[in-house]
């Protein structure tokens, strides 16, 4: 059996420059060899998509289950964003090897303490 | 409609798989096997020919094949010349290599890259026309198999009609993703 999930401090609201920490927690069948957390964003629309990785935390030593915090330095863009064409949306995620899928938490990152829409 | 609520989002259309018509994938694999490893698969533009590359691809490596998939268009007409000697120098016969776009590429190009893939077990090459490889497919599109796609992403509740589909299919001269494209707008104005 394999869970994992991913909890953000503070909401899923967070500004430009601000900081923003969590915890993400797994139980899977066997210890794993990697685990790490990562800061990202992602567009989603019509044509070519686009993403980026913009940080990432490996974590030492994981256990088969176990429990770790994280805590990122938010850059000041871009800004979440919906539209009819694209959307800009921002996420922390879970990914440990070995296991195929990943668990993610998204957040709205705006200066205007909502997601802007277009 | 928001982008990411729309049923025809890149990344919703791009997880669709290839449908072959007229033939199915064993007799595909198996027509690969005869062909020595080596095969051209044929189509005008948007009839499926890189959805079946990416759908081949996933179907070799669960066979233990080792796959590389390059794609070349018009905006890269060339492959990479360090990424092919990488892959090149460590070919065998467990070894697949896929080329979308092939037609790219001059007849010298095409030769050469023939020559350097020679090790790999597996050749196939996209392209619009016949005449690089033997035929293993030949990828054709219908105004049913736009709505078979079509109605994959769409809601059950709101499937595409068949009138709808000959008409956005005819209107885009039989390219799939156009019409699935405008199948976006359309889903966008709601």
């Amino acid at each position: 059996m394999t869970m994992m999930n991913v909890q953000l401090d503070g909401g899923t609201i967070f500004k430009p420059g601000e900081t923003i920490t969590g915890q993400v927690s797994w139980y899977l069948d066997k210890r794993p060899k990697a685990a790490r957390v990562r800061l990202f964003w992602y567009t989603m629309g019509k044509g070519t998509e686009d993403s980026q990785v913009e940080d990432q935390l490996v974590f030492d030593k994981p256990m088969q289950q176990d429990n770790r915090s994280f805590k990122f330095k938010l850059p000041v863009a871009p800004y979440s964003f919906s539209g009819t064409l694209i959307t800009l949306r921002w996420g922390v995620e879970l990914d440990i090897k070995g296991v195929k899928e990943v668990c993610a938490k998204e957040f709205v990152l705006s200066p205007f303490e909502k997601e802007i829409v277009l | 409609m928001k982008a990411h609520d729309n049923p025809f989002a890149s990344r919703y259309m791009d997880s669709l798989p290839y449908i072959p018509i007229g033939t199915d994938w064993e007799r595909i694999l198996g027509g690969l096997k005869n062909q020595s490893g080596r095969g051209a698969v044929v189509g005008p533009k948007g009839t499926g020919k890189t959805t079946f590359l990416e759908e081949l691809k996933r179907r070799l490596s669960r066979e233990g094949y080792t796959v590389h998939l390059l794609r070349l268009n018009q905006e890269r007409k060339r492959p990479d010349r360090e990424e092919v000697r990488q892959i090149c120098s460590g070919l065998d016969l467990q070894s697949a290599v896929l080329l979308d776009g092939a037609e790219q590429l001059s007849r010298l190009g095409w030769i050469s890259f023939v020559f350097k893939t020679r090790k790999a077990g597996i050749l196939v090459a996209s392209s619009h026309s016949p005449g690089l490889l033997p035929t293993l497919l030949k990828t054709t599109a219908t105004p049913e198999l736009l709505q078979i796609l079509a109605n994959r992403l769409l809601p059950e509740d709101s499937p595409l009609e068949p009138e709808h589909s000959f008409r956005l299919f005819h209107a885009r001269n039989g390219n799939l993703r156009l019409a699935l494209m405008d199948l976006y707008d359309i889903w966008a104005r709601r």
